[in-house]
């Protein structure tokens, strides 16, 4: 449990570091904001949905775990 | 938990809509080019200037310059005899430096010398017919021979000419400033303040929604304003409309004409006549060395050290002369009408206030209704003076040796005379005849509900103690 809290917040503070910047750079009129955020808002739902499949991948081990430890 | 995160899995395809709708409308909805929105006449968001390289042109000695320039200032100030420079400084509004580098590279300054005009402008109306819409300011600074005549035609952007022959100036959204012109100039202006100063020739100024300063023009100065304040110092004459403003004006060398709705008037110093019209507002007029007239609705006039005739209108709000060495003509409706030494008699009449006059000379024929008269001569009577009242006192001041024939009614009230010498032909409580120092001067003095009172200077001046 404790594992899964520390990646969400290392996703959510990678999240915020990244808008940050993009703000940033569009504030020096280096990239324009709102096609950034156009283009890779979609990211979002990428990164989260990986970070679904791997909790539940890791709860699916660590359930299957005692049962082959049990078989030995 | 799971409604928590279904919570935020539609925040984040919310955020997402809003980010795919907000750049869909900005590049379809018509409300100003990319990058930018067009409020008030001006561009706003991200923006990046970019300097061109200075571009001479040598021009034959007396040509004329045509300026035309949209979204930028201009700026025509004095440079090099044969030599018209012309630089640009051009503010692109883009979202990123790189962006607006490469579409402020394909703007550029375009002269076209024809005859004896050189036309200055931009290539913004081939930038603006092309597929990309982008907002861009275009800043000319214009150096021409000194004494040349100069032709702006501006808008959103502040215009400065100096030293020019003559000016023809059209702008609007932002100011334009003149000086030291040596013929005749033209100002076109809407929606921003307008300064002209030192101009030897005529002034025509028309402007909306702005102030107006005009100093040191030696021609006739024309002004046409709405929703400005107006100030005019050292004009060679001047001739205002005006509406919702004011207006300062000082040392006017010709004839002053003025005429105004909402419009407040303060006039200091005119050599020549006055005439000023004006509604809901108050009328101030100084040292007018020719003749003054004034109509104001809705407001006072006052008017001191006038050396012609005075003619003057009022409504709801008093008269108030001092020392006006013409003859004086008075109409006031629901006001009333102060006078101090006044050289060559009044004519008045007055409702809703009374009239008093101290130190007159000349003929009086004065009538107020609903109001009361008091009449104090600077010396001895010798003109014609007839008052009459209506609901309202009258009140004569007859110096010694003064030669009157007089006759003095009161209906509904009294006549009381108290001056020595006065040989009495006919005395009754409402009706008195007589004659001082063997007569001469008619003095007809009637009152209908007020009394009449006749006395001395020194009586009255005991009954008013300063």
């Amino acid at each position: 449990m404790a594992g899964s809290v520390r990646i969400e917040g290392i996703v959510l503070g990678l999240a915020l570091l990244g808008l940050g910047v993009v703000c940033l750079l569009a504030n020096m009129g280096r990239v324009d904001l709102l096609t950034t955020l156009r283009t890779w808002w979609p990211i979002t739902l990428v990164v989260w949905g990986g970070l679904e499949l791997y909790q539940a991948l890791a709860a699916r081990r660590g359930r299957d775990l005692p049962a082959a430890r049990r078989l030995d | 938990m799971k409604a928590a995160k279904i919570g935020l899995l539609l925040l984040l395809l919310g955020f997402g809509g809003v980010v795919e709708t907000a750049f869909a409308v900005r590049n379809k909805i018509g409300i100003g080019p990319a990058g930018c929105r067009v409020i008030r006449g001006r561009f706003y968001g991200p923006s990046f200037t970019f300097d061109a390289a200075d571009e001479r042109e040598a021009v034959p000695a007396g040509t004329a310059i045509e300026v035309e320039n949209a979204f930028g200032g201009v700026r025509v100030v004095p440079g090099t005899p044969g030599e018209v420079r012309v630089s640009l400084r051009k503010v692109v509004f883009r979202p990123t430096e790189d962006a607006a580098r490469t579409f402020a590279d394909r703007v550029h300054v375009e002269k076209t010398l024809t005859g004896s005009v050189l036309h200055i402008s931009t290539n913004r109306r081939a930038l603006e017919g092309g597929s990309e819409d982008v907002g861009f300011e275009t800043h000319l600074e214009i150096a021409a021979p000194p004494d040349t005549p100069v032709r702006v035609q501006a808008d959103h952007g502040q215009v400065e000419v100096r030293d020019a022959a003559r000016a023809d100036i059209t702008n609007s959204f932002e100011p334009v400033e003149v000086e030291r012109v040596k013929g005749p100039v033209t100002v076109d202006s809407r929606h921003g303040d307008v300064t002209v100063a030192e101009v030897a020739g005529t002034l025509s100024l028309t402007a909306r929604y702005g102030d107006v300063k005009v100093r040191d023009v030696a021609g006739a100065v024309t002004v046409n304003v709405e929703h400005g304040e107006i100030t005019a110092d050292r004009v060679g004459g001047l001739v205002v409309t005006t509406r919702h403003g004011g207006l300062k004006a000082g040392d006017v060398r010709g004839d002053l004409e003025v005429h105004g709705e909402h419009t407040g008037v303060e006039v200091l110093g005119v050599t020549g006549r006055a005439l000023v019209e004006t509604t809901f507002g108050d009328v101030v007029a100084k040292n007018v060395t020719g003749e003054l007239r004034v109509k104001s609705e809705h407001g006072s006039v006052e008017a001191t050290d006038v050396g012609g005739a005075v003619f003057a209108q009022a409504s709801f709000d008093d008269v108030t002369l001092t020392r006006v060495a013409g003859p004086v003509d008075v109409a006031v409706e629901h006001g009333g009408l102060k006078g101090h030494d006044l050289e060559k008699g009044v004519k008045a009449r007055v409702q809703g206030d009374g009239i008093v006059l101290e130190e007159f000379r000349g003929p009086i024929e004065v009538d107020a209704q609903r109001a009361g008269i008091e009449l104090e001569p600077a010396g001895e009577l010798v003109d014609a003076v007839s008052a009459s009242a209506t609901h309202g006192a009258i009140r004569l001041s007859v110096p010694g040796g003064s030669r009157i024939d007089l006759e003095a009614a009161a209906q509904h009230g009294e006549v009381q005379v108290d001056v020595p010498g006065l040989v009495l032909s006919r005395s009754e409580t409402e009706r008195v005849s007589g004659k001082l120092g063997g007569g001469g001067a008619m003095v007809r003095l009637t009152a209908a509900n007020g009394d009449v009172r006749v006395e001395t200077p020194q009586a009255v001046a005991a009954q008013n103690p300063q």
